[in-house]
């Protein structure tokens, strides 16, 4: 593997195909960001970002992930995310990590249809669990810094897990990514032909 | 004998289900301080009401047949959230004849059988009581006019001024 250094000292050695596929599935989520911005923490980001490192690898999943979350903490239309915003997308680099580490162990089957897109919905499910305590717990941090105490980080995860917002992200992820995951497994059949 | 990528996914849905009922119980008592403390600032006002006003809601209504008839009905057990209207009903036991809702409220067209008369410009118009100015004629709809405890109307059996509404009740009235 070549590193970051490398591929940003010659240009030439980053795929076009790589490109594309973060230029195209980043657009994607922030256009669906968007479109369902009337839905509190139901967004495709996750899903795509997780099937993306699935399909192609965890770096093309990891700047997906790092460019549209960069762009949805300018952008959003409840305004710059301001401080929190790197933790968002370090918590959304989860996702890139468990698509890549899900296609490590169920990457090679070929039946879409089968127990494996509950198992990788279930992923996803913890996933945006650990996504939603990480933000919640930067939350505090920046409120609280430097006096942080532990209570504080625990009355701050107390508070943020109120109804119906987190179970609904975890739940909509667990959804998405079973009825996904079939399509992605056969495209990641295809992709690896190529 | 399961795989291994069965096992994960597998752990996997477990972990998953046990997340997911843990964020599940951990809204619900969210939920349930909340409502509690609600419904704990809700009780005390109530007792801070009950205390100060009784347990009891009622209003009084005069209706005045414009003949020299007039009907008290006192201490009228009313519930929240009643209108004049609503009074009206359950003064009258039903006897009130009305169209609706052409301003967006009831209009009275008759109590006890006597009907208005808009050719003569005779007509059942309303009244408000008020411990400081006396009686003065409704100025809303009766469906708009709220009932709170203590509350005095009247119905006056009289005539009006075609132009201007303003009833024109004898001298005393209700």
């Amino acid at each position: 593997m070549k590193s970051l250094y490398l591929r940003l000292d010659k240009p030439a050695d980053v795929l076009s195909k790589d490109v594309a596929v973060v230029a195209v599935f980043s657009a994607v989520i922030v256009a669906s960001d968007f479109a369902l911005v009337g839905f509190a923490n139901i967004k495709l980001m996750d899903t795509i970002v997780f099937l993306v490192a699935f399909v192609f690898g965890f770096k093309q999943g990891a700047a997906v992930a790092v460019v549209s979350e960069t762009v949805w903490s300018i952008v959003s239309p409840w305004g710059p995310a301001g401080a929190v915003a790197p933790f968002l997308i370090a918590g959304e680099l989860l996702f890139a990590v468990a698509g890549w580490g899900a296609s490590k162990v169920w990457g090679t089957e070929k039946a879409g249809l089968s127990p494996t897109a509950i198992f990788i919905g279930a992923t996803l499910a913890i996933c945006a669990f650990v996504w939603d305590f990480e933000t919640n717990a930067a939350s505090a941090l920046l409120w609280y810094w430097p006096k942080l105490t532990l209570g504080e980080v625990l009355g701050y995860e107390l508070a943020g897990f109120v109804f119906p917002t987190p179970l609904a992200h975890e739940l909509w992820d667990f959804a998405l990514g079973t009825f996904m995951a079939p399509a992605a497994m056969l495209a990641a059949a295809r992709v690896r032909r190529v | 004998m399961p795989s291994r990528s069965t096992f994960y996914g597998v752990v996997a849905v477990l972990v998953a289900l046990l997340v997911i009922s843990s964020v599940a119980a951990v809204a619900y008592y969210n939920e349930y301080q909340q409502e509690l403390s609600v419904n704990s600032h809700q009780s005390t006002e109530l007792q801070h009401l009950v205390s100060k006003y009784g347990t009891s809601l009622d209003s009084d209504m005069l209706v005045y047949f414009g003949n020299g008839t007039r009907q008290w009905h006192n201490d009228t057990q009313v519930q929240p959230r009643w209108n004049l209207y609503t009074l009206t009903l359950a003064v009258t036991n039903g006897n009130v004849n009305s169209t609706c809702c052409e301003y967006g409220s009831h209009f009275v067209t008759g109590i006890y059988g006597v009907q208005n008369q808009p050719s003569r410009n005779i007509a059942w118009l309303s009244w408000m009581y008020n411990v400081t100015g006396g009686w003065a004629p409704s100025q809303l709809g009766v469906d708009q006019i709220n009932v709170y405890n203590g509350s005095i109307f009247a119905w006056t059996y009289c005539a009006y001024d075609p132009i201007t509404g303003v009833p024109e009740c004898p001298a005393g009235t209700p």
